[in-house]
């Protein structure tokens, strides 16, 4: 162990790489970052899976959404592209949220992670999904052994199955959100009442294990998403976490600080 | 004594993983491209339909081919962290993230190809389309499984983007091989979202871009790592 220690390399103070490399792996400095990733992905996902769909969809009119569709084939694709861009975010700080919260439980960091991750893959499942109505429907289509609503059908089909499986990364989603609330509980560098809201926000999403009963009582589950995803989020950005404390908790945990 | 074997082993250690590595463009060329280029008429979805059943065995070891490249893929990036973790381990999770997602998305998505045979081995309830109509599902399936691998593409991409950095800042690999694999992550992404986004451009710049991931692992194979440098680096990290 001493050896070791002898040969890590101590940055000479004053030495402006040092100083820059500190900087940008300050735990505050990840924190907004994390911050910034939450609010990307939250918004080109809700512009994808929400405004776009929103305005294409007629759920009962197979035929008004097949049009709609091909009358907004370029609005259509950049909400697909959006969702698998909101992907990408995602993953970026499921990753650092991870970091983040490892001086508080390594362990449960490392389970957040996993069950974000596999939510991750979920939502490019969607995306999948999402896409289909343009193979079912655009140039070259295969299949005109069906009638026009045949294909209008199985075009809705797919969108249905593009909510369920939604619903389904809701439920990873929930959990994630109880564990990082836990986190943030007993965490020394966020407030306390963060968590709780979150994981009380968590639970909400994971009713959607009874979609018929989530979509009941939907408008509490937005009203607990509203009030501890936002300001968790806008915390994040303002105020990044409590740098000292952080590094009280990470060295006490025998966490390294990169 | 332990420092002893891996210094011994650790050459030998990363031309093992370069071959690994390169046993996975064999397995995917042959699920990705051959097995297609045999059974697949472009805009003829009743001779696709016929030849997949008269050729099951082949679109079955086409399926399974892919499954194991993602087997293989798992196996590459896992061990890869372990080499250029020293580098910065951010990065290298950063990387190892991307190649779970990217292989969770690969695994998913031979689910469109397994439908294909549900179909044409027909259950009972399946006899109310007919068969022109079951046919013609097939390409749409199969269009499906093509959409499924640009969206895969897009997360092996930036697994290949973080790769190619730790290379490149690593001074036990060539920096020209970082950069190979950097700009077969921007071919990927250049292409997949041209695809999604203007069906019509048909950009193709995988043949120009795609170098640098058959450079990598022919250079851990043939060349190996730079053990001294590898460890300076493993020591100032550790």
């Amino acid at each position: 162990m001493e050896a070791q220690a002898k040969t890590r390399i101590e940055p000479s103070i004053g030495d402006p790489k040092a100083i820059q490399q500190t900087v940008e792996s300050s735990p505050r400095y990840k924190a907004r970052i994390a911050g910034v990733f939450e609010f990307l992905e939250g918004t080109v996902f809700t512009f994808g899976q929400v405004v776009i769909l929103g305005k294409i969809v007629v759920s009962s009119d197979a035929a008004a959404t097949a049009h709609n569709i091909l009358a907004n084939e370029t609005l259509y694709r950049l909400g697909f592209a959006a969702t698998v861009v909101g992907v990408i975010c995602h993953i970026v700080w499921v990753f650092l949220f991870f970091d983040l919260f490892k001086p508080v439980s390594r362990n449960i960091s490392i389970l957040a992670a996993f069950v974000m991750l596999v939510g991750c893959a979920v939502q490019a499942v969607t995306s999948l999904l999402y896409f289909a109505p343009l193979l079912i429907l655009g140039e070259g289509s295969s299949l005109s052994a069906f009638t026009a609503e045949q294909s209008q059908a199985l075009t809705l089909f797919f969108l249905k199955l593009n909510g369920e499986a939604f619903d389904l990364y809701l439920i990873f989603f929930g959990f994630w959100c109880v564990l990082t609330g836990y986190l943030i509980f007993r965490s020394a560098f966020l407030p306390r009442i963060l968590g709780v809201l979150l994981a009380i926000d968590g639970l909400g999403w994971m009713i959607f294990l009874s979609p018929p009963l989530a979509i009941a009582l939907f408008p509490f589950i937005a009203i607990a998403s509203g009030v501890s995803e936002l300001p968790l989020m806008v915390w994040l950005l303002v105020r990044g976490v409590n740098a000292q404390r952080w590094s009280e908790q990470a060295s006490e945990a025998g966490v390294r600080a990169y | 004594m332990t420092t002893r074997t891996a210094q011994t082993s650790l050459p030998i250690r990363a031309r093992v993983l370069g071959l690994v590595y390169l046993m996975a463009f064999p397995i995917d060329l042959f699920g990705f491209l051959y097995v297609p280029s045999r059974l697949v008429v472009p805009g003829d979805a009743a001779t696709t339909a016929s030849n997949i059943i008269a050729s099951e065995t082949l679109f079955r070891l086409g399926i399974v081919s892919i499954l194991l490249g993602q087997i293989v893929g798992l196996l590459v990036v896992l061990a890869l962290y372990k080499v250029l973790k020293g580098v910065n381990n951010n990065i290298a999770v950063l990387m190892v993230i991307f190649g779970l997602v990217s292989v969770s998305i690969g695994v998913v998505n031979e689910f469109s190809q397994f439908a294909i045979l549900l179909l044409l081995h027909g259950p009972d309830n399946l006899t109310v389309f007919s068969a022109a109509q079951l046919n013609s599902l097939v390409p749409l399936l199969l269009n499906l499984h093509n959409l499924g691998i640009r969206i895969d593409e897009v997360f092996n991409g930036l697994e290949l983007f973080f790769m190619g950095y730790l290379v490149f800042k690593s001074g036990f690999l060539p920096r020209i091989v970082g950069v190979a694999l950097v700009i077969a992550c921007f071919g990927y992404l250049i292409q997949d979202f041209s695809a999604f986004l203007f069906p019509n451009l048909a950009v193709n710049v995988i043949l120009l871009t795609g170098w640098g991931e058959l450079i990598f692992p022919l250079w851990l194979l043939v060349r190996g790592i730079n053990v001294e440098r590898w460890e300076k680096r493993a020591l100032a990290a550790a």
